[in-house]
């Protein structure tokens, strides 16, 4: 991902549990794909139909509590989101999202100052977002269509605002730029020639 | 034991130290870590197979006897769809030489019987695998990506959590028990209060409680968002060792956290001071005295669970129910977590008194806690000692879940309304 690009923001408050990212009854559907299209139905139905590759989503505190279930980041990433922000995550659903090569970013400072529409830049090399200015969340849920206009429109020239957050360390990083641990571990056990260290 | 403990480390800390083979852990620092353990259940094994087979085949399994499957979310299986995910599980474990426990029990409390020493590093694909802190080991949950990475290289990433330590002080009053304590503790974190942190029981309240009572109160953590949760092994963590496992087992490391140690967080509790509380609907952190709530209809109790299904647990229902019946209205079930704490029910007469009483008692497993047994519907009350109360945890989005120790259980199902147990020991 390079910093340059900004992205839509999709926002969502706080205790986003695993089982609203995907309700249990879901699970059992035989792929991510399908499964996906139930993302985040208990409190946004069409989710689905709103979400366009490239968004990010930004939320509140303890992002993912509850189940290990590897589904709820599977299904993030395979809607096209770019990263998650939130306040806090809980644990489990922060190791599975960097294990199956979904970024997530934690700040407190970012959530408060975006809503859904807004347009955000993550800077993943100086580890800063550029918070573009002047939206007001006008793409938000209830206008969802004919916002092809909008995108970037009239603020030219107004410096985005710069919101630092913490770094990432480099393993990491090179792990969910391939796509998660297993996709890591596959390519550097190829080069060791299978060989167990 | 790969190097020298530095001084000025938590248990936690030193755990992971010595697991890393360096002489110092710090909050915050990244150490790659030997696991000791890792386990599986058949609610995710299937996902972590299919990686195996379709990426890491040619790189096998590190350890296979330090690897442990076991079956006990859906036992016995429900539907063909089950029993042929079941299947994969079972073929997998034969094909490599993978210790696996078929319906013998719940995976955290087999881990806790059978495998879990002071001084280990435990790794589960399930998010209560904490439970193994009850006996002094570092014991976290992860995803089935990060099981199959432990499993085929025997080392995992951890991040070493700041510690919130728990200073206990005091007895239990009648009538209040272990769950009330962890239930006091969730709400006074909140439900991310511990978020990737470790928390460390200890303090004289804690020494004087027994290793069953233990796991009650580190199990629950992981409702807290911590990471692991621990009570540093002493004289009875070894009794406990030597019952379950013989008189020569291998007791491990029994380390502790250095006076000059530092803790993010403490907090006390005088265990006398405490009264009966429950989880209200829906989440973990909603706690009000059994009092507040008193009165309330219920249609279904439970106990059970890698929390609340051990014999310490079934002595107290039992307690409550001798000489007493269930309304029968209620349905009560009883699911004894270890086909071990099955035979000593039985053993103990309790398994008479659960019958006597008109509770159902069923095999060893998650039951009504992941709701694959006795589902509630539409409109049912269930109060349970199980770990969580989210809608549609055990049955319905539109039931409702009250969590409470095993007594206030028993109590509740006698009168078919929420009632304070100390009216009942």
């Amino acid at each position: 991902m390079s910093g340059a690009d900004s992205s839509r923001v999709i926002r969502l408050g706080d205790n986003i549990d695993t089982d609203i990212v995907i309700p249990t009854q879901y699970m059992t559907l035989p792929s991510v794909r399908e499964m996906a299209r139930y993302a985040f139905s208990p409190i946004w139905p069409d989710f689905a139909e709103f979400v366009r590759p490239g968004d990010i989503i930004v939320a509140g505190r303890n992002f993912g509590s509850g189940s290990s279930r590897e589904q709820a980041p599977e299904i993030i990433k395979e809607l096209g989101i770019r990263c998650v922000v939130a306040v806090s995550f809980s644990r489990l659903f922060y190791r599975n999202a960097l294990n199956n090569g979904l970024l997530v970013i934690e700040s407190s400072a970012l959530p408060p100052l975006v809503d859904t529409g807004s347009r955000v830049a993550v800077d993943l090399d100086r580890c800063v977002f550029e918070v573009e200015d002047g939206q007001d969340g006008q793409d938000g849920q209830e206008g969802q269509e004919g916002q092809e206009g909008q995108e970037g429109a009239g603020q030219e020239g107004a410096p985005p605002r710069e919101i630092p957050f913490g770094s990432i360390p480099h393993e990491l990083m090179n792990m969910v730029a391939e796509g998660g641990l297993v996709a890591y571990w596959s390519r550097v056990n190829a080069e060791a020639s299978g060989i167990a260290s | 034991m790969k190097g020298p403990i530095a001084l000025g480390m938590t248990i936690t800390e030193k755990l992971l130290a010595r697991a890393a083979g360096v002489p110092h852990a710090r909050p915050g620092e990244i150490l790659t870590v030997d696991v000791s353990w890792c386990m599986t259940n058949d609610a995710t094994t299937h996902i972590s197979i299919d990686m195996f087979n379709a990426r890491l085949k040619e790189r096998g399994i590190h350890a296979p006897e330090r690897t442990v499957f076991v079956i006990d979310h859906n036992v016995p299986s429900e539907s063909p769809t089950t029993t042929a995910t079941q299947n994969k599980m079972r073929a997998f474990a034969r094909e490599h030489g993978i210790p696996l426990h078929d319906g013998e029990g719940v995976c955290h409390q087999l881990i806790l019987e059978e495998y879990a020493k002071p001084g280990d590093v435990v790794f589960g694909a399930d998010s209560h695998t904490l439970t193994a802190g009850a006996v002094g080991a570092f014991a976290a949950g992860v995803g089935s990506t990060d099981f199959v990475a432990a499993m085929v290289t025997g080392q995992t990433w951890v991040m070493v959590p700041p510690t919130i330590r728990i200073d206990v002080e005091g007895t239990l009053p009648e009538g209040v028990f272990a769950k009330d304590v962890v239930l006091h503790m969730i709400g006074d974190l909140g439900a991310d209060g511990a978020t990737y942190k470790a928390i460390e029981w200890g303090g004289p309240g804690v020494q004087a409680l027994n290793t069953e009572q233990r796991a009650t109160l580190v199990n629950m953590g992981v409702e807290a968002g911590a990471k692991s949760s621990v009570v540093e092994p002493d004289e009875e963590t070894l009794r406990y060792l030597r019952e379950k496992r013989g008189a020569d087992v291998d007791t491990g490391e029994l380390l502790a956290s250095d006076p000059d140690c530092v803790y993010e967080r403490r907090l006390t509790y005088d265990l006398s001071t405490l009264e009966p509380v429950v989880a209200y609907p829906h989440n973990v952190d909603n706690i009000a005295p059994v009092t507040a709530y008193e009165g309330t209809a219920v249609t279904t109790g439970f106990v059970g669970s890698c929390n609340s299904g051990r014999i310490e647990d079934l002595r107290i229902a039992a307690g409550v129910l001798r000489g007493r019946k269930v309304l029968p209205e209620v349905k009560l079930i009883v699911a004894p977590a270890s086909k071990s704490v099955y035979m000593q029910a039985l053993k103990e007469g309790l398994m008479d008194v659960f019958l006597e009483s008109g509770a159902m008692v069923v095999n060893s497993n998650c039951s009504v806690c992941f709701g694959n047994q006795g589902a509630i519907g539409e409109g049912d009350v269930l109060i349970s000692t199980g770990t969580r109360n989210f809608p549609g945890r055990s049955g319905s989005q539109k039931g409702e879940i009250f969590l409470a120790s095993p007594a206030t259980v028993a109590a509740t199902c006698v009168g078919g309304y929420i009632t304070d147990p100390r009216e009942f020991v």
